[in-house]
């Protein structure tokens, strides 16, 4: 039986897990959110420059989550599990390089593996490297401090606070719909979801009430003196300025280097 | 139609970055204007509404409907809806923010392809789709069958030119083999069928909304709006969308031009020329050979250099040598959570 | 503390909410407001909070009179408990919903720890502070609600139906704990026996206007009048 409902609160309580996680106190999660982005980009970007056919020079890059996942004690599950998510895009555009690119590259135990295969493998590495950075970033940041440092970075108001209200009202929504797919369906004879007939209504309706909740939500907000102005960072310290250049630089020597 | 990372070449992300960020910047400038020049309580209402109308579609996109007659799933972009309750740049930047956080917390869709994926999922949906076929069918009264009608073509012509503009994209950072004519035949059929569905769901949403509120509706298609003032900004828009989409074809030309790896559209119609599946769907691929040939700037298919194959170390030793990068990375990690597990035991004693 | 003056209020589309309402809420007072669904009472309180456009009249907290400029100000002096509080927590973990008002004001860390854990030990919820704030009952979500507040250090507080869709336990502790504060409250509310345990006085609001203003006792033993405001 097809239940929407598990996917809402399923969401909202995988972006709780990784706020919790978040909120830890580590070396990592005490670095400058400033130089943790940094960081992140330059190791995305490095990563994906690589060749289609490059696989060993990708291996040093698994050290960057083999060390942060346990310097930050995250668990590895947490972050292995919302690496699924992210597969299939990769899987079809990569699986197609395997019937496409017949041509023998390497021949390994006596049997030929094609440029296809090769390249496949090497997709399918830098998503899984790229995707664990990005999750390794929020779930030591958090979204108030990656807010706050997006706001820093020049990025204008009201795509921050759109930010931080939409991540706000997602559990405020998933609550409403909850309720309300529970009480269709257990007014409705067949269980196999909404109807199409009913779905402009359902979704209008859960639409409005979100808005009215919302509504409410930003009224008891400003009661309590918010004014879409996050306060700012502290300024880095000698020690993140360290963090930033060996690992920056250690990222871009391995690309120059392999 | 969200892309990963590892299937885009840097520029190409780089470029698309570059366009969305100006088309950001753009609608966050001029949702600022707005809210200074409209009174103080109607633009604090519409702060509210704009961040559940995201979380609003992050949730709708959760819930997947069947596709009639295929067997396949799909769930909707939302952007139509968008632009219909929050005007075109509004609806730009709650999207831009609901793919943001896909991708940070959902891993769905990459951060440098957070560029392109912003541009094919919001672009033509609240620039082009929207002022150019949705505004103009609803004009002058929506009823449930205009609205229909409006919705079904604003939203398959915005998935539609999204999902081409997906193809344009992968293929240009040519990290993917798929040919070009495999990829379209895949991706805009599956998106026609994806549009219906939406468009027949933002109508039935639009609908109830007009009828419960319809002040929460950009669109002027409902009584006595001010018609000669919304038809000023209706041409205004309409010169902006025009003037957005040539620079991004512009944008789309250059990126052809500045791609590391220009061989793999290359390398997938030479391929797929050879077969005799390809010469049935010529129309396609002579257009894409003749915008390849004036655009591309190495006109020879030598794509598998020497270098390329040699880098993997073309042996066994290549591969074990990553085998044991890859066991020594895993070790480091599993001795630091080691010895941070017992720092706690200790301090806990 | 609080000076209500002729005030009005005009929705939008035409719908008069409040018209000329005047009274006072004095320091460590605490006045029920009752009336009828729909009577005006939630669009007083958000009136006075500077939420909903005033068309004619005044509003003033301590000698400062409300407009937009002042709104913030107002905001600090005035804490408001939300009809449900699902509206009012969204903060992760209790700590933060309650940590949110004084990290608005601007306080340093430190501060603002003293006065989440100081507002929960005023309500005797210190035992909450780690809980996920969804997590809650909706006894406890009342009182994280309250603390979210207090921790502003506010001289006034408004309620909206504090105790709707509570336990009988938990509304006596609520009341206890209500009592104990040294904050002027306006109460709204229908719950007739706990305006007569808290309020000394009840305002009465009738299809937005004030309809009756006096001591608890006097006003709440007259079964007639109660009928005549929907009571």
């Amino acid at each position: 039986m097809p239940q929407p409902d598990f996917g809402f609160s399923g969401a909202t309580l995988g972006l709780k897990a990784l706020e919790l996680l978040a909120e830890g106190d580590t070396v990592i999660h005490r670095l400058h959110p400033f130089v943790k982005l940094m960081t992140t980009i330059v190791y995305v970007v490095v990563v994906i420059s690589f060749g289609r056919y490059e696989i060993a020079a990708l291996m040093p890059f698994f050290f960057y989550p083999a060390i942060l996942m346990p310097l930050s004690e995250t668990p590895c599950a947490a972050i292995s599990k919302r690496l699924l998510p992210a597969l299939p895009f990769a899987l079809f555009g990569g699986l197609s390089n395997i019937f496409f690119d017949r041509t023998p590259m390497v021949i390994m135990a006596g049997m030929a593996v094609s440029g296809g295969v090769v390249s496949f493998v090497s997709i399918m590495i830098k998503t899984t490297l790229s995707v664990s950075a990005i999750l390794l970033l929020v779930s030591t940041t958090g979204i108030v401090s990656l807010s706050r440092q997006l706001a820093a970075l020049g990025i204008p108001d009201a795509i921050i606070l759109q930010f931080t209200l939409t991540y706000r009202y997602l559990s405020v929504l998933a609550e409403e719909a909850g309720t309300m797919y529970d009480c269709y369906m257990l007014r409705s004879s067949d269980s196999r979801g909404i109807r199409m007939k009913d779905m402009g209504t359902f979704v209008g309706v859960l639409l409005l009430r979100g808005i009215d909740r919302a509504g409410r939500v930003y009224a008891a907000m400003k009661c309590r003196g918010f004014a879409c102005s996050l306060p700012t960072h502290d300024s880095a310290r000698a020690f993140d300025i360290c963090y930033l250049f060996i690992v920056c630089g250690t990222i871009i020597l391995l690309r120059c280097f392999t | 139609m969200h892309m990963a990372d590892a299937l885009l070449s840097p520029p190409i992300s780089a470029i698309m970055t570059a366009v969305s960020a100006g088309a950001l910047g753009y609608s966050a400038i001029k949702m600022k204007k707005e809210g200074e020049s409209a009174l103080d309580e109607s633009a604090d209402r519409k702060i509210p509404v704009m961040g559940v109308m995201g979380a609003f579609v992050f949730a709708a996109q959760m819930i997947n409907f069947t596709i009639p007659a295929t067997g396949s799933s799909g769930h909707i972009g939302g952007g139509i809806l968008l632009a219909a309750m929050l005007g075109p740049c509004g609806a730009f930047l709650t999207l831009a923010v609901v793919l943001t956080i896909q991708c940070l917390f959902f891993a769905d869709g990459g951060l440098l392809a957070l560029g392109g994926n912003i541009f094919n999922m919001g672009f033509f949906a609240c620039f082009v789709a929207y002022p150019l076929i949705f505004k103009p069918i609803a004009k002058g009264g929506l009823d449930a069958k205009r609205a229909g009608a409006a919705s079904v073509a604003a939203a398959v012509a915005g998935l539609e030119l999204g999902a081409f503009s997906v193809v344009l994209e992968t293929l240009a950072s040519g990290i993917t083999e798929l040919p070009f004519a495999t990829f379209v035949t895949l991706m805009l059929p599956i998106h026609l069928a994806i549009g219906i569905v939406e468009g027949i769901i933002t109508a039935g949403v639009l609908c109830f909304v007009m009828q419960a509120r319809p002040e929460l509706l950009d669109f002027s298609g409902l009584g006595p709006a001010p018609d000669g003032e919304r038809e000023g900004s209706m041409s205004f828009q309409k010169t902006l969308a025009v003037l957005l989409v040539l620079a991004a074809l512009a944008g789309g030309g250059l990126s052809l031009y500045a791609s590391a790896y220009p061989d793999g559209l290359e390398w997938s119609m030479e391929k797929t020329a050879g077969t005799a599946e390809l010469e049935r769907s010529g129309g396609a691929y002579e257009i894409a050979a003749d915008i390849q040939k004036t655009t591309a700037f190495m006109p020879d298919y030598d794509f598998k250099s020497a270098e390329e194959g040699a880098s993997l170390g073309a042996s066994a030793a290549g591969i074990a040598g990553g085998a044991i990068t890859l066991g020594l990375a895993c070790a480091v990690g599993a001795v630091i959570s080691a010895s941070k597990k017992r720092g706690r035991k200790n301090a806990a004693a | 503390m609080l000076h209500v003056k002729n005030l009005s209020v005009t929705y939008p589309d035409g719908h008069k909410a409040l018209s000329d309402v005047t009274f006072t809420l004095h320091d460590g007072e605490r006045v029920a407001l009752i009336g009828a669904n729909g009577a005006g009472k939630s669009s007083l309180i958000r009136a006075i909070m500077g939420l909903l456009p005033i068309s004619d009249g005044e509003v003033a907290v301590d000698g400062i009179s409300l407009s937009k400029r002042t709104a913030r100000d107002i905001r600090r002096m005035v804490g408001v408990v939300f009809q449900n509080p699902d509206d009012q927590l969204f903060m992760t973990r209790v700590y933060d919903d309650v940590a949110f008002g004084p990290r608005n004001m601007g306080l340093s860390e430190d501060a603002v720890a003293e006065r989440v854990n100081s507002a929960l030990a005023q309500l005797d919820i210190s035992r909450l502070k780690d809980r996920m704030s969804d997590r809650l009952s909706v006894g406890e979500k009342r009182m994280a609600g309250i603390a979210s507040v207090l921790s502003m250090s506010p001289g006034a507080l408004l309620l909206d139906e504090p105790s709707s869709s509570l336990d009988p336990r938990a509304r006596r502790i609520l009341i206890t704990t209500l009592r104990s504060l040294p904050q002027a409250a306006l109460i709204a509310t229908h719950d007739l026996d706990l305006v007569k345990r808290l309020c000394t006085r009840v305002i009465v609001l009738q299809d937005g206007m004030l309809s009756a203003e006096g001591n608890s006792d006097d006003i709440l033993f007259d079964e007639k009048k109660l009928e005549q405001f929907g009571l």
